[in-house]
């Protein structure tokens, strides 16, 4: 095929030329190609699955896990193709036990099979210092561990407890622990999100369950956890000037004082003017706020980067 | 007309969320406290309606710098949504021409509103109305029976049609430039691309005739495109290749349109598009094997097969191109 240049003087700006539109096909039959060949074999194996041996059933799960082991280890690859490539390894690792359970019917609860799995990969994890991959470990250690707290008051205390470790794991460990970098922004971010919304929730149940004001102790300690994050997330994203973190607080804020509006105003023409007027002031309060941090932020920020690029031009 | 719209772009997007959140906690309040109050009649609903309206096109016109956006969206974009929910509720009887009335005043009001934003929720909730005026005139907007009319499933295909249309022509940006929508071609091609997968639902898996008609403007639409980058003897081959792929989404309405859909938004290098059309291909795809009557293990050598297919396509293109 000819290359082609996009036409002079054409009224069609930013189209795709030549280049992009093989690129194009070549990704598209690539994807299809390998997607229907895939859900093929799988649809193959699904509908002989039950005349197959146990030992072949799991021999395909352990032989697909030496074969990707295999090029991870071997073949030649960037950086983040093999990091992929461990993350699908530590996905067929759960694939594995997952036949297990079901060839031995070993009638094990759920959460020791994601625990398990866990433990399993963990070393791959670490090694690997892949963060996505770390967030799909987070998960499933969370699936297996949290099923084991105990049912009463002390659970959310114990969730927030549980969140709080991790977030601080991975904000203090990479100073100390080799092979393990600082985590992407995005990464603590989101941790502190998943976190704080947790301390909300307890906040809003707290107003409206009033048979929790029975257990004084327990619901203060609640409120002092929910503090106590509500704190360490005002302080990390100051610390990182993360706009969608500070935001979070005002949304948090907001849904709180809303709870309180609901508890505490009636639901006549008077109780409803007066939330009306205290959720206006609310919003717009919240929004300049996050409006002018904003602007700061972004002001300090390409002033740093204005100097340093004076700095790198004098070098 | 003059493009002379405030552009929202120094606004974060958490930003938005909390005014977005706040907007919507401040217009449920209003509603439920005009609710209370006047009840049944629907003159004051229409009143209310109408200043709200008015209201949210003068702030959003306020000849304000860039700064003072915040404000102007603040107020303008609680009161347009209390304006066209005013309007639904003093229409609610009368639900077709209240539709109606909804999509004429949005397009109005996205031609007098002067902040971007605005502008874009304007356009998107006119698009998103227009099919609701169709369901509502055969009275198929609360029933369950919309599926199973062959009116419902006319109108999808004609309003498909239309916006697959609109969303062709901004390939030719130069002609929208000097008018109003010249700066909104993003989002009216995502308002009609997100419209056009969702009516896809209505649209009966063994209509052949929706599926061929697409399937022949994907062989258009790539017919150009040979033309334009293959010659010689190439050329035939790309059209025998070009045909034999068209021909196979016309089995199937619901791989045909995302097809034209891919090829249109990858032509305007539109990436959000090419991803709702290919999230709608994966699911067509996925659906016609589903519906096909024949044994799993039949299925399995199909899929392989054409798998296989695919894959010899890629690496005939890789041959040739080397």
């Amino acid at each position: 095929m000819d290359n082609s240049i996009t036409l002079p003087g054409s009224d069609q700006a930013k189209t795709a030329d030549a280049k992009a539109w093989l690129r194009f096909l070549q990704v598209f039959t690539l994807t299809l190609g390998s997607g229907l060949m895939l859900a093929g074999i799988i649809f193959f194996f699904a509908y002989n699955w039950e005349l197959m041996h146990r030992f072949v059933k799991l021999g395909i799960a352990v032989a697909l896990i030496l074969a990707v082991f295999a090029v991870t280890m071997t073949v030649k690859m960037s950086d983040f193709t093999r990091k992929i490539a461990v993350s699908v390894l530590c996905g067929l690792v759960g694939v594995f036990w997952a036949i297990f359970g079901q060839v031995y019917q070993t009638t094990a609860d759920s959460y020791v099979f994601f625990l398990t799995w866990a433990c399993c990969i963990l070393v791959w994890v670490y090694i690997a210092d892949f963060y996505p991959l770390w967030a799909i470990f987070i998960v499933l250690v969370s699936m297996g561990v949290i099923p084991l707290f105990p049912d009463n008051s002390w659970f959310l205390t114990l969730l927030m407890l549980y969140g709080a470790v991790w977030t601080a794991f991975f904000i203090f460990a990479p100073k100390y622990l080799l092979n393990l970098s600082a985590p992407p922004s995005w990464f603590i971010s989101n941790m502190f999100v998943i976190e704080f919304g947790m301390a909300v929730f307890v906040v809003c149940l707290v107003i409206f369950r009033e048979t929790d004001m029975l257990n004084g102790g327990i619901t203060a300690l609640n409120l002092l956890m929910a503090l106590v994050v509500t704190v360490a997330t005002i302080w990390y994203s100051l610390r990182q000037k993360n706009i969608w973190l500070y935001s979070m607080l005002f949304v948090g804020a907001l849904i709180v004082l809303e709870c309180v509006f609901i508890k505490c105003l009636t639901h006549e023409f008077g109780g409803l003017l007066l939330h009306l007027i205290l959720s206006t002031a609310t919003t717009i309060g919240t929004a300049f706020a996050i409006a002018v941090q904003y602007q700061k932020w972004k002001k300090e920020k390409s002033e740093t980067s204005t100097n340093q690029s004076v700095i790198d031009n004098g070098k | 007309m003059e493009n002379n719209s405030h552009k929202s772009k120094h606004l974060p997007w958490p930003l938005l969320i909390v005014m977005g959140l706040g907007g919507v906690i401040i217009v449920a309040l209003l509603v439920g406290m005009v609710a209370i109050n006047v009840r049944d009649n629907k003159i004051v609903y229409v009143v209310f309606s109408v200043i709200a309206i008015i209201l949210a096109i003068a702030v959003s016109r306020s000849d304000e710098s860039e700064d003072k956006e915040v404000k102007s969206l603040l107020a303008s974009y609680p009161l347009f949504i209390i304006g066209f929910t005013f309007g639904y509720i003093a229409g609610i009887d009368f639900l077709t021409q209240t539709l109606v009335l909804q999509f004429v005043v949005a397009l109005l009001s996205f031609a007098l509103s002067k902040i971007h934003l605005c502008r874009q929720m304007l356009l998107c909730y006119a698009s998103v109305v227009l099919p609701f005026i169709f369901f509502s005139y055969f009275d198929h907007l609360f029933s369950g029976r919309a599926m199973k009319d062959g009116n419902i499933e006319m109108s999808c295909f004609a309003i498909i049609v239309a916006y697959m249309g609109i969303f062709a022509a901004t390939i030719k940006d130069n002609w929208f430039a000097s008018t109003a929508i010249g700066d909104y071609l993003k989002t009216i091609r995502f308002a009609t691309a997100a419209v056009s997968v969702a009516l896809l639902w209505f649209i009966h898996r063994d209509n052949t005739a929706f599926a061929i008609f697409f399937a022949i403007i994907s062989f258009v639409i790539a017919c150009i495109l040979l033309r334009k980058y293959v010659t010689g003897k190439r050329l035939i081959e790309g059209y025998v290749l070009a045909l034999l792929c068209c021909a196979s989404t016309a089995a199937y309405p619901a791989m045909a349109l995302p097809i034209t859909g891919m090829l249109l938004s990858f032509w305007l290098l539109d990436y959000v598009c090419l991803v709702i059309f290919s999230v709608a291909f994966i699911c067509g795809i996925s659906f016609f094997y589903y519906d096909l009557q024949m044994l799993l293990i039949n299925k399995s050598y199909l899929l392989m097969a054409s798998g296989a297919l695919f894959l010899l396509a890629f690496y005939y293109i890789k041959r040739v191109t080397k």
